[in-house]
């Protein structure tokens, strides 16, 4: 049904959204519409996990390598529900992957900020990718896709406490490596 | 928990400074891109893709070999594949080395400081590339993609394809060429402009909605990742003020005012654009132009399909009306 899921024209984000459950059962039946609708619901999610790993100017065209391989395997998939640890884990195993068969290489003329500022986005992001992955990812999706904390658990397969908690020391941590002072408020954990 | 862990949770209560900052310094690197279709239709072979990375090892050690025995210094633009330039006006830069031509491979970077260069896009059209211009190769597959990363300056393409074979991406969009010659002008802050001068192209924005501008139209390419309106050549002062005041306040009442049925090509894109005010467009765009047969406002208002079928019957108007305007004799 090309009208549900078309992502030619915007629906708008007021629309009410399929369940990920049943969207995701359309695109196993082969429903091209379904899968492009999954695209649009994760691709952030499956960016951010990419980005929190490689340099951004790879991140990109591995965005599309992933939905590629999770489009060639989705009726491999026999938990619709699993969808989205699924789709992150190909996305990860993807960058992992890509990361073996390049140099390091500066990424800062691919950055899409214009200087002096893109200095400072390549320092933040040296600081976030050496967090621990828990909270690299999270504060990527975060940070860079604008995803909220209840998104980021829906988008991930965790829990909105983990999230709440990854978020919370991961910026902690950040700070501490960028060297941003942290009041006695902002130090308090998560409950 | 404290309000600033509420707003690191999900942007409520009182907006914590540091995130906040962290935020709009990282924002522009969010993805936008929309779902590459070619790819998806061709999923990888596995096997096949390591066959072929073994095939290019070998080759491009083979010809790091043959390179080294020349004595050369290594800039990867001398040769392989990749698009061919050549600098006029001076030397341009090529992934960091002074060059008056070379090839640019994929991952490269072409930087053409104070001179200019031609770049052939394959074996499918060129590029006219000004000074102060930096491209990179994003990809390169014959027969179905190639893709170039305009970062800043001005570059004029023309292209002889078939549909969505090239594409041109910018800080703020990704311009999708459908067979045709267009020039776009990135400033430092990744905003800017394309001209359409023949053919169509796609420009696709932060909401996967695809703005069409055919030839005749001009649009400014915002910064935040979205095209505004396409807006016909000679379409009126009013209309231009209107559109601009629209990119600005998003205010949609002027631009349905000031349109004329030469203007159609924007209504139905600005309803492209704005789902939430998509039926109230529709109106005014079947005043300029009737739905094609079968669609009505309200479908074209819920069904992207009719919506569709409207755009073509505009775009395939505002074709007529260019052809009609070059036979007619000067006023």
């Amino acid at each position: 049904m090309l009208a549900a899921y078309s992502i030619g024209v915007s629906d708008g984000a007021e629309g009410a959204a399929s369940p990920v459950t049943s969207v995701v059962a359309a695109a196993q039946r082969g429903d091209r519409a379904a899968f492009a609708e999954l695209y649009r619901r994760f691709h952030r999610a499956v960016h951010g996990v990419i980005l929190a790993k490689v340099p951004y100017g790879d991140a990109a065209d591995l965005v599309q390598d992933t939905f590629a391989i999770a489009l060639e395997r989705m009726r491999q998939l026999s938990d619709v529900a699993a969808f989205p640890g699924w789709l992150l884990m190909i996305a990860r195993n993807r960058a992992i992957d890509h990361l073996r068969g390049i140099k390091p290489t500066d990424e800062l003329p691919d950055l899409p900020v214009a200087a002096p500022r893109n200095a400072e986005v390549a320092q933040v992001l040296v600081a976030l990718r050496a967090l621990p992955e828990a909270y690299q990812e999270t504060l990527v999706l975060r940070l860079v896709e604008g995803l909220t904390g209840p998104e980021i658990a829906e988008q991930t397969g965790l829990s909105p406490g983990s999230v709440r908690v990854n978020l919370h020391r991961g910026m902690k941590l950040l700070r501490e490596r960028l060297g941003i002072a942290t009041s006695d408020e902002e130090a308090s954990e998560p409950t | 928990m404290s309000k600033t862990d509420d707003y690191l949770w999900d942007g409520s209560g009182e907006a914590d400074p540091d995130v906040a900052k962290l935020e709009e310094l990282l924002r522009p690197l969010g993805h936008d891109r929309p779902m590459d279709e070619l790819r998806m239709r061709r999923p990888k072979r596995r096997r096949t893709a390591w066959i072929v990375t073994g095939i290019a090892a070998v080759a491009a050690a083979a010809v790091l070999v043959l390179f080294l025995r020349r004595g050369g210094s290594p800039s990867g633009c001398e040769g392989g594949e990749g698009f061919e330039f050549r600098a006029s006006g001076g030397a341009v830069s090529c992934s960091g080395a002074s060059v008056a031509q070379g090839v640019l491979p994929v991952g490269g970077v072409l930087d053409t400081g104070t001179a200019s260069a031609r770049l052939a896009i394959a074996d499918i059209g060129s590029a006219e590339l000004s000074a102060q211009t930096r491209v990179r190769l994003s990809r390169m597959q014959a027969g179905e993609r190639h893709e170039l990363h305009l970062e800043r300056g001005k570059m004029h393409a023309k292209v002889n394809a078939p549909p969505r074979i090239f594409a041109v991406t910018t800080p703020s969009t990704s311009v999708v060429d459908l067979g045709c010659e267009y020039t776009i002008d990135i400033d430092d802050k990744g905003a800017g402009s394309i001209v359409v001068m023949s053919g169509m192209v796609e420009l696709a924005s932060d909401k996967d909605a695809v703005v069409v501008a055919p030839a005749g139209t001009d649009a400014r390419l915002l910064a935040g990742r979205k095209p505004s309106l396409p807006v016909a050549s000679r379409a009126s002062a009013e209309l231009r003020a209107a559109v601009a005041a629209y990119e600005q306040s998003g205010t949609i009442a002027d631009v349905l005012s000031k349109a004329t049925e030469e203007d159609a090509i924007t209504i139905v894109n600005l309803a492209v654009l704005r789902a939430d005010a998509r039926s109230t467009v529709l109106s005014r765009l079947a005043e300029l132009v009737p739905p094609p047969e079968g669609v009505t406002i309200d479908s074209a208002s819920t069904r992207p399909a009719d919506l569709a079928r409207w755009q073509e019957d505009v775009v395939t108007l505002h074709f007529g009306n260019r052809v009609l305007q070059e036979m007619a004799p000067d006023q």
